[in-house]
């Protein structure tokens, strides 16, 4: 069974994302933030992360450069409703810091987990 | 002796009228460029509102489809709770399709820009809706490169999708300002000079009122019952988003002129490759 962390700020998103996930046969995790996910991943490895962009006390940018520094081979996938504050769209961004794969919320259940699946059978 | 004294009159306060002129032209474009900063730093504020708007709603709008997903999982095939629960998804569907216009309207994402022949593309979206319009609405297509040294294509770097929708929106508002026995929009495509195509949609409606005109491009201002007020402000943000320019010409009962500038394709890699 492939192991994912969420990251994500938002307790509504973080636990929709859970059930989503555990019902598509997936073991997950969470933080709510860049900080705690980036300790929960080196304290116990998983095969994929899903971070959110804009969050507290570490954002999902510099959580990605920071993991994908270490850990070249790690596969993330990014969230995200769009820019806060401002007008830039920060998606493209973290893929070109290293995620896999962006995703725009509002996303379906489908759009996730057909991600999740691209993303895991992809060779690093 | 009248004609004499009117006559030197004349000659003298001449050069006085020549300059009082000269500093009523400054004077104008001197507020015409103030109204221009003003309207940028205020479109820029309301860009910078829409983006925190979109993406705060979009997570709401994420949550709401997703437990609604989970929450048809649970019920039975036969319940009639399944039908109305669907119903959150068409409701989740329109709410995005709101919240994609109004992140429009301050959205830099410059994804999905390529070579795009605009005469091609305005030709594709006119077909489309030439089929919606009765046939009391004459719809004129002018596409001029007479000169040969000129492309046909009338290319651009830009996103289709977005610049189609913009296209889409324009011809659309001209019909709606329309009278009921109908009239003509014409859509003209022409270079006109600098590294500039210009597209212009030109409507016989009833036009617009001058208190109307400075308030056009900003997001829920409307004049019209059933519209949200978001069409011209997304078309100013896309085609800011593209390096070009939107201006409005209207006299009330003569009809609106909307010309929208975009760099030609070469100009605008020359543009970016500078930068």
């Amino acid at each position: 069974m492939s192991k994912i962390l969420i990251i994500e700020d938002d307790d509504q998103i973080r636990k929709m994302l859970r059930q989503m996930l555990e019902r598509g046969g997936y073991e997950v995790f969470d933080a709510p933030n860049g900080k705690d996910g980036n300790r929960a991943f080196r304290k116990n490895p998983v095969d994929l992360i899903i971070t959110d962009i804009f969050m507290p006390e570490m954002d999902g940018l510099e959580t990605i450069i920071e993991l994908r520094r270490d850990f070249p081979q790690l596969k993330i996938i990014a969230i995200s409703g769009g820019a806060r504050g401002g007008s830039f769209d920060f998606l493209p961004i973290a893929e070109s810091f290293g995620a896999a794969k962006i995703l725009k919320k509002p996303f379906t259940r489908e759009e996730i987990l057909n991600a999740v699946k691209e993303v895991l059978e992809a060779k690093a | 002796m009248d004609q004499r004294r009117k006559a030197r009159v004349s000659t003298r306060s001449s050069p006085r009228v020549r300059r009082s002129s000269v500093r009523l032209k400054a004077c104008e474009r001197h507020l015409e460029r103030e109204r221009r900063v003003l309207q940028a730093r205020k479109l820029s504020a309301i860009a910078a509102l829409a983006g925190g708007f979109a993406h705060d709603f979009n997570n709401m709008l994420a949550a709401i489809n997703g437990f609604t997903e989970l929450a048809l999982d649970d019920i039975p095939a036969d319940s009639p709770a399944r039908e109305n629960l669907t119903e959150v998804f068409a409701g989740v569907k329109k709410a995005r399709h709101l919240v994609d216009q109004i992140h429009a309207i301050g959205s830099r994402n410059r994804r999905g820009f390529k070579t795009v022949s605009l005469s091609r593309l305005l030709e594709d979206r006119l077909s489309h809706l030439r089929t919606r319009f009765p046939s009391t609405v004459q719809l004129q297509t002018n596409v001029c490169s007479a000169v040969p040294t000129q492309n046909p294509d009338f290319p651009i770097t830009a996103n289709p999708d977005e610049i189609g929708l913009v296209i889409e929106h324009l011809v659309q508002n001209g019909f709606e300002a329309l009278p009921a026995s109908g009239g003509r929009i014409t859509i003209e495509l022409r270079y006109p000079g600098s590294g500039q195509i210009e597209l212009s949609v030109k409507d016989t409606g009833s036009g617009i009122a001058p208190q109307v005109m400075e308030h056009l491009f900003e997001p829920f201002f409307t004049t019209r019952q059933k519209a949200r007020g978001l069409g011209l402000a997304m078309c100013h943000g896309i085609v800011d988003k593209h390096r070009g320019s939107i201006s409005v010409q209207s006299q009330l009962g003569h009809g609106t002129c909307v010309k929208i500038c975009l760099p030609q394709e070469d100009a605008a890699n020359n543009g970016s490759a500078t930068k």
